[in-house]
């Protein structure tokens, strides 16, 4: 984890009352070390709000993680993440999608629209859209669940 | 296509026309606004509102299902009236498919249907596209119910009485609902003036009674929450 991932992570942790202040540090290397092994097989790595969702006890609170983060942001919510065909193939695009848990949905001339989950990750937006975009498409933000965008990233050949 | 075609608020359409000239790296001034594709005027809108567009190649057969899950309680002609279809909520918020999200009457009256959704978010469609994904749900809704006639519009539900002053049309569609006119400076009552009192008004404000302006304000509000009323019967199936 970058020392800004590691803020986030830990922002979020504390705002969803994930663990006790000892216990934070615990659960930031367990991510950590999730993460390190997930890039080691060449799998998508788990996005932060997907970790806290899952740790987070139940079905319920998790969907209400969620929605906690959905409407503490402007960002559009987006239910039908999935890859655009065109960029299915592209390995740089691949690559930078599963470290950032982030999507491609849809290239035209004009438009990139980008599906991820975390709303503050404007390195990986701004990576995707360097390899993604081939012209001077109008870079769009949604967010989407952790669990569907994991589905949509399994679209990449 | 024409960007006259599509009623944008005035501040908002030079946004777009400002976009898409720092695009062609342009001045705004020298931009050829008759040559501007309808694609590229949708995609600037849809960038500078933060919006997701959705275009007629995006009609997926899921996103059609979605929409007419979510919509399965709307009448087709109150939402091609009103110009949007809601897609899907998650949690408290409602993501909504509209070609004029920006006009103050579209929160208030979405909100009036979904009251359990505190957010409104919207994705752009140009008014081509909403058509087509109103056809394609008009197409697979279920029946009507034996003996629903839809109500007739008793009244245009837009646009509503022309305000006092003239004023630059409301920007943000994802903001929550704002009143369309300024609050009235005195919560005073007065009775709707008629032509031979039209006179007296003049006199009515340095009398501490309500100013034209004000009783338009007043006029408009009741005409407003009439219209809600009404736009509520029109599009809800019994």
């Amino acid at each position: 984890m970058t020392t800004y991932q590691r803020k986030q992570f830990l922002e979020l942790v504390q705002q969803f009352r994930l663990a006790t202040e000892a216990n934070r540090e615990a659960l930031a290397s367990k991510y950590a070390a999730l993460t390190q092994q997930q890039a080691s097989h060449g799998a998508p790595l788990q996005s932060v709000l997907g970790f806290c969702m899952e740790e987070a006890g139940s079905k319920e609170r998790a969907e209400a993680m969620f929605n906690y983060v959905l409407s503490r942001c402007d960002i559009v919510y987006w239910p039908l993440p999935s890859v655009e065909p065109s960029l299915r193939h592209k390995r740089e695009v691949k690559q930078a999608a599963y470290k950032h848990a982030m999507v491609p949905a849809k290239l035209t001339k004009h438009i990139l629209l980008l599906c991820g989950t975390n709303p503050h990750d404007i390195d990986g937006i701004r990576e995707m859209f360097t390899l993604a975009a081939m012209g001077e498409q109008y870079p769009i933000f949604v967010l989407s669940e952790p669990g569907r965008i994991a589905k949509a990233l399994i679209q990449f050949a | 296509m024409n960007a006259q075609d599509i009623p944008l608020p005035p501040q908002t359409l030079s946004e777009v026309y400002r976009t898409i000239a720092q695009r062609h790296e342009i001045d705004p001034a020298k931009l050829p606004k008759d040559k501007i594709e309808e694609d590229e005027f949708m995609a600037a809108l849809a960038y500078n509102k933060g919006s997701p567009l959705v275009e007629s190649s995006d009609l997926t057969e899921e996103m059609v299902s979605m929409c007419q899950q979510s919509s399965r309680e709307l009448d087709p002609k109150g939402m091609a009236e009103y110009k949007f279809v809601p897609m899907t909520i998650r949690g408290q918020t409602l993501l909504v498919i509209s070609s004029c999200p920006w006009d103050p009457m579209m929160v208030d009256v979405i909100s009036g249907y979904f009251p359990q959704c505190s957010q409104v978010r919207f994705a752009i469609a140009s008014p081509r596209t909403l058509e087509h994904l109103l056809a394609k749900l008009q197409g697979e809704a279920p029946a009507p119910v034996a003996g629903y006639t839809p109500a007739q519009p008793v009244a245009s539900s837009r646009p509503l009485m022309p305000p006092a002053q003239s004023s630059p049309a409301p920007p943000a569609p994802s903001a929550p609902p704002k009143a369309p006119l300024p609050p009235p400076p005195t919560p005073k009552y007065s009775p709707p003036s008629k032509p031979a009192e039209a006179a007296k008004q003049a006199t009515a404000a340095e009398d501490g009674l309500l100013s034209p302006e004000d009783t338009t304000y007043l006029a408009n509000l009741w005409l407003q929450e009439a219209n809600k009323l009404l736009a509520r019967k029109r599009i809800t199936k019994p």
